[in-house]
């Protein structure tokens, strides 16, 4: 349905996904880590671009959206909430439209009707402090105010119908699943990993398995406990059903994570650079505007030698440090960290980092000596949210040159390697903070608890 | 707040896709079939006493696995005629822009006659047929969701058991 195409070539640093429904093309483009491989591959400085073709319109009017990896995520879970709302309001319709006789459906469960009409509508769909929501139009059509999102081309609303809100949904699930499985899913001996849940909520395949698995112990008519995802339920589910297929059904879903099938290896394809996927549905896409990587070396304080794993041998001109995350099992709270949408970060309108805002009031700026240590504290203030799984503060060294762009980051410690790509530091070339008379070198100390330290150096 | 009675839920939602594609109780028996569910089932009238929630079958099947035989079959009859489910909904949103009645365009019309046929039958409270033809159009939009490979997340969702 949403197939992902890969392109991008085998030794570039910038690789490129598609999800093309029918409806509508999503667009990832990341810079590769260099520990990518072809069946996990590593992005970091996500971007997106998500097409909507509208048939009914000239192609030059089709709408766009684009943004950074944490707007995605945002709009993932904004479409997904949506659309479990949009759901959920069946169950009302029932409620207000039948009343089965007591043999019926639950036997003798006394039934409480709700004085609600059937053609109530969801209530509009937004989260805290974000400009970004969905509401419905009907049964057949769906706003989406894009807020933070908006561009002058995309207006400030879009209108979905409710095949191209499937589409669209089909398109972010089926990347977020990719992402799951880019970023590993390593057995703990215990089942799914803690930060699983909250991206999946359910696992995909035994996902109603999971849902119904309170119906077992609440008769309809109580509030089931939320479902759980811990081996528990499934090892009752499984005891119950014992070797019923449905048994056989879950006990493959209950399967170990590595014995969980995963998608099929990505074909890369050698492409010119920036060119577009080989899809199918007409090709709209605008190539996205990635800076290409910066040509310096980087000093890096590797990890000791046990904590490393044989690591390919650096690419040429590449700048990244070599980044351990998700390539081998860890343990304990070092666990892979996750994305937590609860705490992904309030998105703010994308732009490629050229000047930033100039800061307002800050109460350290008294301390701050220069200004543009302020500047780059508001910038990860507003960007910084502890992954799941970090308990200590992260450490980096960054260098900007005088025109306050960035051209150097080094981590300090495991940790910082590590979580880098969960750091919000953007990408070297781009510019972090306004111009300045020398070179700055500042030390980035980022808490576990959210909290964001600058000094200068 | 889940559905307190999801079984009828998944029996409307069952019938949905019966009224939109033509199905006999016969079709979706063979369908049982196809899934290898008739072990757990055992005969077609198992599978009709399922659907009203008969209070006896409870001591054959646990609730539970009930409903996901009901699930199973939605999900994998949805996922198989996703191309129609679309083309319903298609010609939903175009009749919806032009503001005329769904029931104008030939196949909205012969699936809210039969899902409202089957509907009586089951003496369902309300007999008002516009609240009755609301719900179809409702559960007709809510099947491309299940027609996806997360469709059985989709379905929780549905029946407000799940969360993203």
């Amino acid at each position: 349905m949403a197939e992902g195409h890969w392109s991008g070539q085998i030794w570039s640093t910038r690789l490129e996904r598609s999800y093309t429904p029918p409806t509508c093309r999503l667009t990832v483009v990341g810079r590769r880590s260099l520990l990518s491989s072809r069946q996990r591959p590593r992005l970091s400085n996500l971007r997106f671009e998500l097409v909507l073709d509208d048939p009914r319109l000239p192609n030059d009017d089709q709408k766009v959206v684009s943004g950074d990896q944490a707007q995605l995520f945002h709009l993932s879970q904004l479409v997904r909430r949506y659309v479990q709302g949009f759901l959920s309001q069946s169950a009302q319709h029932l409620e207000a439209l039948a009343a089965p006789p007591e043999s019926f459906y639950g036997g003798g469960v006394k039934r409480r009707a709700i004085a609600k009409g059937a053609g109530s509508t969801i209530a509009a769909l937004s989260q805290p402090r974000a400009a970004t929501y969905m509401e419905p139009q009907g049964l057949a059509a769906h706003n989406l105010v894009l807020g933070t999102l908006a561009t002058p081309d995309s207006g400030a609303v879009i209108r979905l119908g409710t095949l191209q809100l499937f589409d669209v949904l089909s398109a972010l699930e089926s990347f977020l699943a990719d992402w799951e499985s880019w970023v590993g899913v390593h057995p703990e001996g215990d089942g799914l990993p803690a930060w699983l849940s909250p991206l999946v909520g359910v696992v995909a395949t035994g996902g109603l398995v999971m849902a119904l698995a309170p119906l077992a112990e609440n008769p309809p008519s109580q509030d089931p406990s939320p479902p759980s995802t811990t081996l528990e339920s499934w090892d009752a589910l499984t005891g119950i059903f014992g070797q019923t297929v449905l048994g056989t059904l879950a006990a493959q879903s209950l399967a170990q994570p590595e014995t969980l099938p995963t998608p099929p290896p990505p074909a890369i394809v050698e492409l010119p650079p920036l060119s577009r996927s080989s899809a199918p549905p007409p090709e709209r896409v605008t190539p996205l505007d990635i800076a290409p990587p910066a040509q310096t070396s980087l000093p890096i304080s590797p990890p000791s030698s046990s904590e490393t794993p044989a690591a390919s041998s650096p690419l040429p001109g590449s700048s990244d440090p070599p980044d351990l995350l998700f390539e081998q099992p860890l343990s304990g709270p070092e666990a892979a960290p996750w994305v937590d949408f609860s705490e992904v970060p309030e998105p703010e309108p994308f732009a490629p980092l050229t000047r930033p805002v100039p800061v307002g009031d800050d109460q350290e700026t008294v301390f701050d000596g220069v200004p543009q240590v302020t500047e780059v504290r508001r910038y990860f203030q507003q960007r910084w949210t502890p992954p799941e799984g970090l308990n200590q503060t992260l450490e980096y060294t960054l260098v900007l040159d005088e025109s306050g762009t960035l051209t150097r980051v080094s981590p300090l410690g495991r940790a910082a390697v590590q979580f880098q790509e969960h750091s919000q530091i953007p990408e070297l070339g781009q510019s972090l903070a306004s111009p300045h008379d020398s070179p700055l070198r500042l030390r980035l100390v980022l808490g576990q608890d959210g909290d964001v330290k600058v000094f200068g150096q | 707040m889940p559905t307190p009675h999801p079984q009828l839920h998944l029996d409307l939602t069952l019938l949905a896709l019966q009224a939109l594609l033509n199905l006999s109780s016969e079709d979706l028996w063979a369908t049982v079939v196809t899934l290898g569910l008739e072990r757990d089932l055992g005969d077609r009238q198992t599978l009709e006493q399922l659907r009203q929630g008969h209070p006896a079958l409870t001591r054959k099947l646990p609730q539970r696995q009930q409903l996901l035989i009901l699930s199973q079959l939605i999900c994998a009859l949805a996922q198989e005629h996703q191309e129609t489910i679309r083309r319903a909904i298609a010609l939903l949103e175009q009749y919806t822009q032009l503001e005329r009645p769904a029931r104008e365009a030939v196949l909205l019309s012969e699936y809210l006659q039969r899902f409202t046929q089957g509907y009586l039958q089951r003496s369902l409270g309300t007999l008002k047929l516009t609240l009755v033809e609301s719900l179809a159009l409702k559960l007709l939009v809510d099947l491309v969701f299940y027609s996806s490979p997360d469709g059985d997340r989709h379905l929780a969702w549905g029946l407000d058991l799940g969360s993203p």
